[in-house]
């Protein structure tokens, strides 16, 4: 009973005041919906919309994407029969909030699977795109799409790296592909303000490629950054941040690979 | 007599030589203006740099504010949040941190999501 008890309190999102940046507060636990059973109670990643009004979690495996009101970001709650009833691991919003990409994994089969959220209370399926088309029990890691959003970039578990034309939502279609190196293991994208490369943070560091033609990406350089979790841009695209076992690392990016 | 002053005076002019290059070459100092950091990258389009900052721990994410002034880190080894000042990108100033708390074990935390407005963190395990 005890060890029920705390499997009931664990939470697995937590909210952080961070308006005043000296002085970051703790404002909510998430619960874990009910619904979501163990071992699924993992967060493996979220997005916001545009109005900073909907969080969308992925759970992962069978807990799915569940979608949270959070207006009141001290008093949250979790939507009514809004799960999208795809085993999330990676999600990204378009720029309007209006779809949602999902690097989506059942058993045997990872694939790109997009729903219109334009109301957060009635989600829309539109379509699914297998996208682990080497081996179905590689997991899609991360999902990012272009700046001008007709593409999405996937980055596959031991596989490497797929681009899927998405300017037909209904209809995506894989397109590109770039083998990864034999020991690397892919765990974030970010795209360069240019649009034309892509930084794949790795266990290798950061992998810069060339996606000026999407069919046929190029790797270009190789930043030794250390094994990296994260990569974000600043603003003006100059300069990368890297989240890695070694720390925070700074890279003024060279103008090749901006 | 002569002529050992004008070795010494060679001397002194490579001393100095040696010290002004090597202090030019050393990159910015901790104080430099952000001013003189963003003439840096200007006068250096193409170069690169690539700086450790390991006393933060191991960071598991970062995301950069839309006006790239601060970096949210999720923090593995301490189990919480570092927000630091990015005036200086290459010497990140730590502003304020907290710890999660709650159920969550430290080595669980895995990344960040920053609210578009800007006033909110959340942070998954």
């Amino acid at each position: 009973m005890e060890r029920q008890f705390i499997f009931q309190v664990k939470q697995a999102l937590t909210a952080v005041d961070v308006r005043d940046a000296t002085k970051p507060i703790v404002i909510q636990y998430f619960r874990v919906p009910s619904n979501i059973v163990e071992p699924y109670k993992l967060v493996y990643d979220s997005a916001l919309s545009p109005d900073s009004k909907t969080l969308y979690v992925s759970y992962g495996f069978l807990g799915g994407v569940i979608l949270y009101d959070v207006s009141d970001p001290y008093h949250s709650t979790p939507y009514i029969n809004s799960t999208t009833k795809a085993s999330g691991f990676s999600i990204t919003l378009s720029k309007d909030g209006k779809k949602i990409f999902i690097g989506n994994n059942k058993l045997h089969s990872s694939d790109l699977t997009i729903f219109d959220v334009a109301n957060p209370s009635t989600i829309t399926f539109l379509s699914t795109t297998v996208v682990s088309l080497v081996d179905p029990d590689n997991y899609p890691e991360t999902v990012e799409l272009s700046t001008d959003e007709k593409y999405a970039f996937i980055g596959v578990e031991n596989e490497g790296l797929r681009i899927i034309d998405i300017k037909n939502t209904s209809n995506p279609r894989n397109i590109g592909f770039l083998k990864q190196s034999s020991v690397s293991s892919i765990r974030d994208i970010a795209v360069s303000k240019t649009g034309n490369i892509i930084y794949l943070a790795s266990s290798d560091g950061i992998s810069v490629i060339d996606i000026k033609d999407k069919e046929n990406p190029k790797l270009i350089d190789t930043l030794k950054t250390g094994p990296s979790y994260h990569i974000d841009l600043a603003s003006d695209g100059w300069i990368a941040y890297v989240a890695s076992s070694k720390g925070l690392t700074t890279v003024y990016l060279p103008r090749k690979d901006r | 007599m002569k002529t050992i002053k004008s070795y010494d005076n060679i001397k002194l002019f490579l001393f100095i030589f040696f010290i002004t290059t090597l202090t030019a070459c050393g990159g910015a100092s901790p104080n430099q203006p952000s001013s003189d950091i963003n003439n840096d990258r200007e006068n250096n389009p193409n170069g690169q740099t690539n700086i450790w900052f390991s006393d933060f721990g191991e960071v598991r994410d970062v995301v950069v504010s839309k006006d790239g002034s601060k970096a949210y880190l999720a923090i593995r080894d301490f189990g919480g949040l570092k927000i630091v000042s990015l005036i200086n990108p290459k010497k990140p100033v730590l502003l304020g941190k907290v710890v999660l708390g709650g159920q969550i074990a430290p080595g669980e935390i895995r990344s960040i999501t920053l609210a578009p407005n800007g006033k909110t963190v959340y942070i998954s395990s």
